[in-house]
């Protein structure tokens, strides 16, 4: 299959061409998150024929994530695999011409300048706003371009964030970051496919004309609604004072990492992650865990179930903590189960 | 005077899921106390993200005019 026949169709269209399309074969892409709108905008910048994708994903696959995940099978769920490898063996099958480069891996303080610094672009499939702070930053220090989406219930937006001089940063869109709990979660408002579908192609199109260097692209936020008919475009000004795009101060990029917890959007489950990542010895504990309860393990990650806990262990220490309230009980569940 | 609201998304919930209203407010009224009369805490509402004036993003204490239009957003977190 040669690549030309491969993308005829957009390379007719003149807002491509054959110098945009040679410039999509050369351009680097970091997506980070690859769930509802990551596979979307992933499966699309594959077909397109963009160079280079990196695919960065904390999380494995669920039942539940199936219906608006789009590159995944009920086989990887009933697997738990990893999002990134399974949407990777995915799209390497669509396109084998791409190159792509999947990470299993929670996007955090210490590594997100070096998921980042190669790209030239960075499409954001997240579901929090810790992550979106940090992409800020990395992006704003290191003057690489990166689109926001995010969508729950029927409502998503977008907006580019192009390290223009006059031009705002997240930052100035959102000032503070909300505290844990200060925002509905996917559990709480659900989310509908259609939605996620819209804003992740919005993503796909501002990330296709941002790297072929349309003219056309999107300096606005827009913010649509399926169930409600309405898409609205709003002006977002520069904040003047804006502590990332004013005063290059990255509070984020810049606290210390230790150890830390997070809730999972969509799941009754924590994240933690030690502070020292270290291989786990996944023998030594399936041989532990076994005399308390089912234990599976695979080259991805270790399943444990029993005595009315459950949780998937990664390779480098991080583990998922199924069905917990709180961080208090997920680090409890952590330390007795896996260990320090 | 006359002012238009129109709530986005889940922020319709603040509101009895109306999507668009009208609100006579006092002169000199801000974005904020406007917000308030309709019983919305801005700074500690889940659902309230910013608002919008004439489709541009708003400080909270910017004074209204007759006329405008106010629009208000939730926050899009999921992925």
């Amino acid at each position: 299959m040669t690549g030309k026949e491969r993308y005829k169709r957009q390379i007719t269209f003149e807002g491509i061409g054959e110098a945009g399309q040679k410039k999509l074969s050369e351009a680097r892409v970091c997506i980070i998150g690859t769930g509802a709108l990551g596979t979307i905008i992933a499966n699309s910048l594959c077909r397109s024929g963009v160079g280079f994708l990196r695919l960065v994903d904390r999380d494995y696959i669920e039942e539940t994530n199936l219906q608006r995940q789009t590159l995944f099978t009920e086989w990887d769920a009933s697997e738990n695999r990893p999002k990134a490898i399974a949407a990777a063996d995915h799209l390497s099958k669509v396109n084998s011409e791409v190159q792509i480069e999947p990470i299993v891996d929670d996007a955090n303080a210490s590594n997100i300048e070096r998921l980042i610094k190669d790209a030239d672009l960075i499409l954001d499939g997240v579901d929090n706003f810790e992550t979106r702070f940090l992409i800020n930053e990395a992006c704003h220090k290191h003057k690489i371009r990166w689109i926001y989406g995010g969508a729950a219930a029927s409502g998503g937006a977008t907006m580019n964030f192009l390290q223009e001089d006059d031009a705002p940063c997240f930052r100035c869109l959102m000032p503070e970051m909300p505290e844990p709990g200060a925002y509905p979660t996917c559990n709480t408002a659900g989310v509908v496919n259609p939605i996620t579908g819209i804003i992740a192609s919005y993503e796909t199109a501002e990330a296709l004309k941002i790297l072929t260097g349309a003219e056309s692209v999107s300096r606005r936020y827009l913010a649509v609604d399926v169930w409600d008919n309405l898409s609205e475009y709003i002006d977002i000004e520069k904040n003047p004072d804006c502590p990332v795009c004013a005063h290059r101060r990255y509070e984020t990029l810049d606290s210390p990492f230790s150890s830390y917890a997070a809730a999972l959007c969509g799941q009754d489950s924590w994240q933690i992650v030690p502070e020292n990542r270290r291989a786990a010895d996944f023998d030594a504990l399936s041989a532990r865990l076994g005399r308390l309860g089912e234990v599976k393990t695979s080259k991805f990650l270790l399943r444990f179930r029993g005595d009315g806990v459950s949780f998937k262990l990664f390779p480098d220490g991080r583990a998922m903590i199924d069905e917990v309230k709180d961080e208090v009980a997920a680090r409890k569940i952590y330390a007795e189960y896996i260990g320090q | 005077m006359e002012i238009a609201f129109k709530f986005i998304g889940m922020t319709k919930s603040l509101v009895d899921g109306k999507a668009e209203l009208t609100l006579d407010v006092p002169e000199n009224c801000t974005v904020e106390e406007s917000l308030g009369i309709l019983g919305i805490d801005c700074r500690t509402t889940k659902q309230f993200h910013f608002a919008a004036v004439n489709d541009k993003k708003s400080e909270l204490e910017r004074i209204l005019q007759p006329g405008d239009s106010v629009k208000v957003f939730p926050r899009s977190f999921g992925g």
